[in-house]
């Protein structure tokens, strides 16, 4: 069984959390909370998602795995003012959920959960630096990297933190010092990222004032925070771009 | 350099205590509140607020909240003006921080007038230290300073705590325990009518509690 009341505010950051990345997601339930892995159809870049049943109002369930269609949650919950509940509640036999809110009810069919990529073993990375910054920061400095460029260079110099984009023509580059972060773990790292994966990333980001960047040389850049000031914790991985000069 | 700011919650209601909530960082701790986008905590819903404080605990060096409870605020605004007792309790958080330079948020009309009085306060237990001190007191310093906005967030969560207890243990919903709260004024009507006196949670000498106990 799984039984659960959410507010529609943090059920559709928890959403589009993912949906930046996939369309169907397996969701992991259990008397503990729900847990989403996934990787994006490229390889790219891997999302882990935790959601602890203390981020819920109610929160009742057995072990279950449930494979959802997120382009229809995210559908349902566009007409949802979002300081409403809502209930959730899992019928097993005919593989259905149903939404509750307010006085609306909504059905929807489920995926068969065999049917969609199984889970990635997600790599425990011991990254050398680290970055923590106002998610609205992180989402200015790839705004302006886009006007350049579809990728972005990372890098941090001893207690300076950077991002550097180069186009064919034009460059742009922020430099963000110690007083601009909320703090900064000083380790050698420079690593080039996509810039459409980060664009994606940097949405639900920027809804969080402590973004965690932990980064390398030429490795993935680990993204995580925390969603609407709950308990739910995301975290991305995004594999780097080899540089070649 | 260490850093301190201090702010107040409740000193103006009548049901509960007043928290005085002091936190002390070095200029990296501040720029992480700053960038965290600490501001005053009347402005932040509460749920926020509390995530938040959780958030502020982890870059500063240390913090101290200092409560005075509605009987303690009885019985020394016998002796003492509700602003003596604010100067005492900001001195009190101060000697358990001990920064070089302190922001308070002004807890009386005269900014200059509470920082000097504090500062005396301070200097009478640790002479020493208060010289070396720093001590910038201003109106609306939550909105100013990180530092005070971070230090006034710990004190209304704080606060909203031990209320929240409060209205668990006595089973009614008093409201937010300020007079000007509908909800609170009933509660003491009610239980007045209905005890003959107010609970210890209150703060009898309020003019609110002193007019409804005349009212019966």
């Amino acid at each position: 069984m799984f039984k659960a009341t959410i507010d529609a505010n943090l059920l559709k950051d928890s959403i589009e959390s993912l949906s930046v990345l996939v369309d169907e997601a397996r969701f992991r339930i259990s008397p503990e909370g729900i847990a989403v892995r996934a990787v994006d159809p490229a390889n790219v870049a891997m999302v882990s998602f935790d959601l602890p049943a203390s981020a819920f109002d109610g929160f009742e369930a057995d072990d279950s795995e449930i494979g959802i269609d997120l382009t229809k949650i995210t559908d349902i919950l566009g007409v949802v003012d979002k300081n409403e509940k809502v209930l959730m509640e899992l019928d097993e036999m005919s593989q259905k959920l149903s939404l509750h809110i307010g006085g609306l009810s909504y059905t929807i069919s489920l995926l068969d959960p065999s049917t969609i990529r199984a889970e990635p073993k997600i790599p425990q990375l011991e990254l050398p630096a680290e970055v923590v910054l106002n998610g609205i920061d992180l989402r200015k400095a790839v705004k302006a990297a886009e006007k350049v460029s579809d990728h972005m260079l990372l890098v941090v110099e001893g207690d300076l933190f950077f991002m550097e984009a180069e186009g064919d023509t034009d460059r742009v580059r922020l430099d963000m010092p110690r007083d601009q972060l909320i703090d900064l773990k000083p380790g050698n790292a420079r690593s080039l990222f996509s810039l459409d994966y980060l664009s994606d990333i940097v949405k639900p980001a920027s809804k969080s004032n402590e973004v965690t960047l932990s980064l390398g040389m030429d490795f993935p850049l680990k993204i995580n925070f925390t969603i609407s000031n709950s308990d739910g914790k995301v975290g991305y991985l995004l594999a780097p771009r080899i540089e070649s000069d | 350099m260490k850093i301190a700011g201090i702010d107040e919650a409740g000193k103006g209601p009548v049901i509960g205590p007043m928290c005085i909530a002091g936190i002390v960082a070095d200029e990296a701790g501040i720029n992480s509140l700053k960038n965290l986008g600490v501001k005053d905590s009347k402005k932040i819903a509460p749920k926020k607020r509390e995530y938040l404080a959780g958030q502020i605990k982890k870059y500063i060096d240390d913090f101290y909240i200092f409560e005075i409870s509605a009987q303690q605020i009885d019985e020394l605004r016998k002796i003492m003006t509700m602003n003596a007792i604010a100067v005492t309790g900001f001195s009190r958080v101060l000697e358990n921080l001990h920064p070089d330079k302190v922001y308070l948020d002004a807890a009386d009309v005269n900014a200059d007038r509470f920082g000097k009085q504090v500062r005396d306060t301070y200097s009478k237990k640790y002479p020493e230290t208060a010289k070396q001190l720093t001590v910038v007191s201003e109106h609306k310093a939550d909105d100013t300073y990180p530092v005070v906005a971070a230090a006034s967030i710990l004190a209304k969560v704080r606060r909203d705590e031990i209320v929240s207890e409060m209205r668990k243990e006595i089973g009614i919903d008093f409201g937010s325990g300020y007079p000007s709260d509908p909800k609170t004024k009933q509660f003491l009507l009610d239980w007045a009518k209905e005890h003959g006196s107010l609970p210890d949670i209150v703060r009898h000498s309020w003019k609110t509690a002193e007019n409804v106990l005349n009212s019966l």
